[in-house]
């Protein structure tokens, strides 16, 4: 089982499990944040694996990201990278 | 026939059977055909780089750089998306206005880098509506090779013609095959509109998301945006005026390339020099030292003697006959190894007696472009297409593939015909 913390005066995730993928909603609530999640979305698009997490910005301004599973760890580990996340575990 | 004529035949055809065959990188397959032609003396280093078609790897390399800078700007994903809102998020709109854009796209930039950009997006939009991907890929990769039929760097066919037959500029090729390729066009878009309308379903709860994405937010870079499409409608206007100025397409292309570099900086030029396809320049390059052997040991002049022979030298049966030749053969082998043979075959063909040759080469780029839709194998971006989506776990079949699509070819093969024959000899 993989936990994830994150500053909630900065961030907000919601996730929700799918057939084949998992579906984070985040919420940006400052500017700095939103650069790491721009530079979370730019590593995911500029690899060659097109699929492995598709980022959706919506119209309020919250991401919409979804991960396939095989991905799910790897997402985790490169939002923890761009300091999106501030701890991740294992329990 | 000489020794060395019967050699060229053997390794030549051996090339295109490894090539065919797929078991070894075709790259490496083609620049391995064309040393061989040098090191066995069938044609000198000098002779086989005579060959080689510098204009029309200039021309290719100066797009790539152009579109792998403007691609950075997001440019690609915000018509995509602003396409499938205008659309409302209805699947089969959707599918028809990204294969609207994939043949524009293709006709003005090269369909194998148009394919690149739009696939990536294809899937996104897919999941978001949570359709089968397949039938977009299926449909753009047939739009990509009916709009880059309509001009000179659309698709590598027509590069290649372009830059051997000097008076069949880009006007010359948009004036000629723009027409074709835009009825063409609206038949093959309505006909997959109708296979696809029972596979293309999606809730209204899926497109109401789509419909408040924020496609705005995929520009990443706004100066980087004004600088790139304003170089790219330059040399888009640069094309239009190469035959009035003098100047090669690549002149135009590598002229457009790098003054953008000159405007975006040095810290672009790496990363635009690197997602240069070079295989596919190296494949040219073999390809075209291939070819020279066939050449110089003068197999391509017997094969248009006897090809005139056949058609006892009429212009309208040798246009009809490379028409479809060029169709089928291109269905099932590569069309650039395909047109680079034919090309020496058709300019042997005006020492021959047939004295007005222009709709000759325009029933190549037909059949050359159109009957790469025939088959998965048929035409770069098919083959580009069909990886990206192996790749992402959705198999393209050669057959599935085949049923859609050389159906559609053999229509747009028919039409292209009848377009010839009313054109260019009623």
């Amino acid at each position: 089982m993989i936990r994830y913390t994150y500053d909630t005066n900065q961030i907000e995730i919601r996730e929700s499990k799918n057939e084949g993928d998992v579906t984070f909603n985040v919420i940006v609530k400052t500017d700095d944040m939103r650069d790491r999640v721009k530079q979370l979305r730019a590593f995911f698009e500029e690899n060659n694996d097109y699929t492995d997490a598709m980022f959706y910005s919506h119209q309020d301004g919250h991401y919409e990201v979804i991960v396939r599973n095989n991905n799910y760890l790897i997402f985790l580990l490169h939002a923890f990278r761009f300091r999106c996340l501030e701890s991740i575990s294992w329990t | 026939m000489t020794n060395q004529a019967i050699f060229a035949i053997g390794l030549f055809l051996l090339t295109y059977a490894f090539i065919i065959s797929e078991k070894i990188h075709r790259t490496i397959v083609a620049m391995s055909g064309g040393l061989l032609m040098v090191l066995f003396g069938v044609v000198t280093q000098e002779e086989a780089l005579h060959h080689v078609d510098f204009n029309t790897l200039g021309l290719l390399v100066g797009m790539m750089i152009l579109v792998a800078i403007t691609a950075q700007t997001g440019v690609f994903k915000y018509m995509a998306i602003k396409a499938a809102k205008v659309a409302k998020g209805n699947p089969l709109q959707v599918l028809i206005y990204l294969c609207l854009i994939t043949a524009v796209a293709s006709a003005f930039l090269d369909n194998v880098t148009t394919v690149l950009l739009m696939v990536p997006v294809t899937f996104s939009i897919a999941r978001q509506l949570q359709v089968n991907p397949l039938p977009f890929l299926i449909s753009e990769i047939i739009a990509s090779n009916v709009g880059g039929t309509g001009t000179l760097i659309g698709d590598p066919p027509n590069i290649m013609i372009g830059s051997a037959v000097p008076e069949l500029d880009f006007l010359a090729f948009l004036i000629n095959l723009g027409p074709i390729a835009l009825i063409i066009l609206a038949v093959t878009i309505a006909l997959l509109a109708l296979i696809y309308r029972k596979d293309l379903k999606s809730s209204p709860e899926l497109q109401a998301k789509l419909m408040d994405l924020n496609e705005n937010d995929e520009i990443t870079d706004v100066t980087l945006l004004k600088k790139s499409l304003s170089v790219l409608g330059l040399t888009i206007l640069g094309f239009m005026l190469h035959g009035v100025l003098h100047l090669e397409s690549a002149t135009v292309a590598l002229a457009g390339a790098f003054l953008l570099l000159l405007l975006t900086g040095e810290h672009y030029l790496e990363d635009a020099l690197g997602k240069v396809e070079w295989n596919t320049i190296f494949f040219f390059v073999g390809l075209f030292a291939l070819v020279s052997g066939l050449v110089e040991t003068g197999v391509i002049a017997m094969m248009a003697e006897a090809a005139i022979e056949w058609t006892g030298g009429d212009a309208l049966k040798t246009s009809v006959l490379i028409l479809w030749l060029s169709a089928i053969a291109s269905a099932f082998v590569d069309n650039i190894p395909f047109v680079a043979t034919m090309i020496p075959m058709i300019q042997e063909m005006g020492s021959l007696g047939i004295n007005n040759l222009e709709p000759l080469w325009w029933s190549l780029a037909l059949g050359a472009c159109l009957g790469g839709n025939g088959t998965i194998i048929g035409a770069s971006a098919n083959v580009i297409v069909a990886g990206m989506a192996a790749k992402e776990g959705h198999h393209i079949s050669f057959l599935g593939f085949m049923k859609v699509a050389f159906p559609l070819m053999l229509l747009s093969i028919i039409m292209a015909h009848a377009y010839v024959y009313l054109r260019y000899f009623l």
